[in-house]
């Protein structure tokens, strides 16, 4: 948010993201969701020193910020993956019934049947348009997640599949700190809309995320996953996200889509809203795209013809600019092997 | 400049009653710092945590209850406890 009143200033980089300049604007290769009623035109140390050794404290050594941390292991098969900078996701046909047309040629004909409105609760204007029905690609491939933490504590954050059992999304929705760690499940409901579950609804237990969230905390390691049990396949109806690594200018001037669940709507509806980015850091990307609580781990996207890329997972707010962990090269590289984990 | 981060706990309640109020969503729309963008909900008795946030610094609360919301501004330190009246 709040779907905030966002400034011109460029934030002040923080957590590590001042080893290189923020990039402000650059040319524009992506396309944004065809959604009406919107229009985003324009807008190791060289001295030899030693750690004490101290009871629950840990350094993460240079390098291994990436370096993958799970709860448990018995629902995958650990396989080999390949590596690259960009990775497919694919797209199931529709259900009978549904319609042959896409959901972005649908409503660019039926506008009406968006619902767009302004909270009483937010402050300027609300950019967000709900999407409903949810059951085309990608809206349906967009998770909403019930968190149990270890503690008791109940959360709401969303995820996108990426294969048939995995869900990505942040790092604080699959450990949080002060709860206790790794959470006793995560509730996983793809496309869920009002009441309504088209894809059913998926305990998962198995999570991944890096050292860099895990052991330090840092905010531009904040990513993670669910691995659902494989008797939970929600990706085969849904279709999943692809995800790719996209360089400065390319992010700069790509227009960012990014759909989730925010609790301000009650944590029911997906909703969704698209603009440029305003600036860039090694590992974050920051945005002017109106987002609330519960909209954690929302993919960010981006869309070229008709194939769709995931570039960052949404994880902060501030007044100034919300942002997303970027995929860059080791976040990709763990993406990559957790989708093969859900095969 | 904050000095640590919390996870802050609080409690939603009837202000006529006091019975704890079951299921609302509680966020923060704004504050002094980058927050994770995370809502938290209540349990049974009302009780609620909030994700990690740096203190001391000022947020503003969102809390979607039953088709109903409430904006509040609150200054949180590290050893905040919210009783909040519904």
């Amino acid at each position: 948010m709040k779907p905030k009143t966002f400034s011109e200033t460029l934030r002040s980089p923080k957590n590590g993201n001042d080893k290189e300049p923020l990039v402000g604007t650059a040319p524009n290769p992506s396309m944004i969701e065809n959604l009406p009623g919107q229009s985003y035109m324009g807008m190791e140390s060289d001295t030899e020193t030693e750690i004490e050794h101290v009871e629950g404290f840990k350094i993460t050594k240079p390098g291994e910020a990436d370096k993958e941390m799970y709860n448990r292991l018995n629902t995958e098969n650990e396989q080999e993956f390949s590596t690259g900078l960009e990775e497919a996701g694919t797209e199931v046909p529709e259900e009978e019934g549904e319609g042959a047309f896409t959901r972005d040629a649908f409503f660019a004909s039926y506008p009406e049947l968006y619902e767009k409105s302004l909270s009483e609760v937010i402050i300027g204007t609300d950019d967000r348009v709900r999407i409903s029905p949810t059951t085309s690609f990608p809206w349906r491939a967009i998770c909403s997640l019930r968190i149990t933490a270890q503690n008791g504590a109940r959360f709401i954050g969303t995820g996108w599949l990426v294969a048939p059992r995995t869900v990505i999304t942040a790092g604080h929705c699959v450990y949080l700190h002060a709860q206790g760690g790794w959470p006793k499940s995560i509730e996983v409901i793809p496309g869920l809309n009002d009441a309504t579950r088209p894809y059913g609804s998926y305990v998962g237990t198995s999570f991944r995320s890096v050292s860099g969230w895990v052991n330090d905390k840092k905010r531009e390691y904040d990513y993670g996953c669910i691995i659902l049990p494989r008797t939970a396949r929600p990706g085969d109806k849904t279709g999943v996200f692809g995800f790719a690594v996209k360089d400065n200018p390319y992010l700069l001037n790509a227009y960012l889509n990014l759909s989730g669940y925010p609790g301000d709507k009650g944590g029911n509806q997906q909703w969704f809203m698209a603009r440029k980015a305003k600036s860039v850091a090694p590992r974050v990307i920051y945005y002017e795209i109106d987002t609330m609580g519960g909209q954690s781990g929302s993919p960010v996207w981006v869309k070229v013809g008709n194939s769709r890329y995931a570039v960052g997972i949404h994880t902060n707010g501030l007044i100034t600019g919300n942002s997303a962990t970027r995929i860059v090269q080791p976040v990709f590289n763990n993406i990559q092997a957790w989708k093969n984990l859900g095969m | 400049m904050p000095s640590a981060t919390t996870s802050v706990r609080g409690v939603l309640y009837r202000s006529a009653t006091g019975a704890p109020v079951e299921g609302a969503i509680v966020m923060i729309a704004e504050g002094s710092y980058e927050h994770p963008d995370i809502a938290a909900q209540t349990d049974d008795q009302g009780n609620f945590s909030l994700p990690e946030l740096q203190v001391p610094g000022t947020y503003t609360l969102l809390i979607n209850y039953s088709n109903q919301s409430k904006r509040l501004t609150v200054n949180i330190t590290k050893d905040s406890v919210l009783r909040i009246p519904l």
